[in-house]
């Protein structure tokens, strides 16, 4: 064991939380992986302390931004892997193949770290492993720990509102106001947001079908509410309903059991009884008993909080 | 550590009366590099917002097409809120804020949405 791996296994057991890990792991110029588990979970790839990349089944990746939007189409971006399989080094060969600007790419990637970050952090709190590096698609120096707090404490902020917390927004599948399309003022990107909402869609869905992020998808999808070209799903999915399946970490066991180190979200989650569909209840959380009374197992506020400060997280087993 | 759009941003910089200047995801707020005096350039969640809010009250109001730029003056200072449109993806703001008595705004707003697109490249 190295003197890094032997350092981060402490740092991983003496951290409270996630962001703490992090920070820590900033200090000590870490290189490597943080899984995290729970739903969605996610991996956090590290390099010399900085957040490099983030990923997560809960929002697109820089990559799928990239090739969803067409900004890189499939048969070139299959080329420039095989013509340059490191894939921490994919970047460079795509800036000098002329197939993207340095500083755009940098824009793509960065977006997609903070997305994933608060993909992440709308989800319950899960724990974490530290792990070798793995490649990653990665442009510029990466993004220091505390500014990825900062910026996904601000977006949940952002993003809580009547509805309750953003998790539950996520939740949400909203349907097009009859004659929505046909009325002007709309820009082009709220045209083609409200394109693919159907009532079937959650924010995810659509942020994946887009190729864009997440949080943007969101804010988008609350402006139109706001204009009333979208109005929220009233009854249909359950609201307990994950938007995405729970990540289980290699080894571990169920993706919401309790961690190690038990904070007040992992308590509430031990004592919360099974969920139950409710049919025909409501799926719009703003309206639903949840608000008063919410599930058991999650915070009613910063529902989900793998990146906020004031959350606790998981646990430390690397 | 300086990063490719801190290094685009910063050629902005030449331009006369150009203070500060910032790279910002239109949609998200989020900022993504910063050149020269990051104050004057303006937060970057609060220009994105205020651009927001008038791109929607303009389409209430029946205007067509999309907002381009967004510039308020004060004593001594302009800010000048600029869109960058982009091959793929979300738009961005260019945020810059200028000397009042050392810039002729007409210019320096040209001069700044010719030289937009070379920030991404």
């Amino acid at each position: 064991m190295t003197t890094a791996e032997r350092s981060a296994r402490v740092t991983t057991a003496e951290a409270r939380n996630l962001p703490a890990l992090l920070q820590s792991l900033h200090e000590k110029d870490f290189t490597g992986t943080v899984r995290i588990s729970g739903s969605p979970g996610g991996t956090i790839h590290l390099r010399g302390g900085l957040i490099a990349a983030v990923e997560t089944p809960g929002a697109p990746t820089a990559t799928s931004a990239l090739l969803t939007s067409g900004r890189i189409d499939d048969e070139t971006w299959l080329a420039a892997c095989a013509a340059q399989r490191d894939t921490d080094r994919l970047g460079g060969h795509l800036v000098a193949a002329g197939l993207i600007g340095a500083a755009e790419l940098e824009v793509v990637c960065t977006a997609a770290v903070f997305d994933a970050a608060f993909a992440m952090a709308i989800g319950p709190p899960g724990g974490w492993t530290l792990d070798d590096p793995e490649p990653t698609l990665v442009a510029g120096a990466g993004v220091e720990p505390r500014r990825l707090t900062e910026e996904t404490t601000r977006r949940i902020t952002r993003l809580s509102g009547p509805w309750g917390a953003p998790g539950e927004l996520a939740r949400v599948r909203p349907v097009p106001v009859p004659d929505a399309g046909l009325r002007r003022g709309l820009s082009d990107r709220h045209r083609s947001v409200l394109a693919t909402v159907n009532g079937r869609r959650t924010a995810r869905d659509i942020a994946f079908t887009l190729g864009r992020g997440l949080y943007a998808v969101m804010l988008d999808l609350t402006r139109l509410e706001a204009q009333e070209f979208i109005r929220w799903e009233t009854g249909g999915a359950s609201e307990s309903r994950p938007s995405t399946a729970p990540r289980v970490l290699p080894g571990g066991g169920a993706p919401d059991r309790p961690p190690t180190r038990t904070g007040p979200a992992g308590s509430a989650a031990t004592a919360g009884p099974l969920p139950r569909r409710t049919p025909g209840g409501t799926a719009w959380p703003g309206r639903s008993p949840a608000r008063e009374s919410p599930r058991a197992g999650q915070d009613p506020v910063g529902e989900g909080d793998a990146l906020p400060a004031e959350t606790s997280g998981g646990h430390g087993d690397s | 550590m300086t990063t490719a759009v801190d290094a685009s941003l910063a050629r902005l910089l030449d331009s006369p009366g150009i203070t500060g200047v910032a790279l910002v995801d239109a949609v998200t707020g989020l900022t993504y590099g910063v050149a020269g005096d990051a104050d004057e350039a303006g937060d970057g969640a609060e220009c994105a917002e205020f651009m927001a809010l008038i791109a929607e009250r303009l389409g209430r109001a029946g205007a067509e097409g999309e907002l381009e730029s967004v510039i308020t003056t004060s004593k001594r200072r302009h800010q000048v809120l600029l869109s960058v449109g982009r091959p793929a993806g979300d738009p961005l703001l260019l945020t810059a804020g200028m000397d009042r008595e050392r810039t002729n705004l007409a210019l320096a707003t040209r001069s700044l949405g010719d030289r937009a697109a070379e920030v991404l490249a």
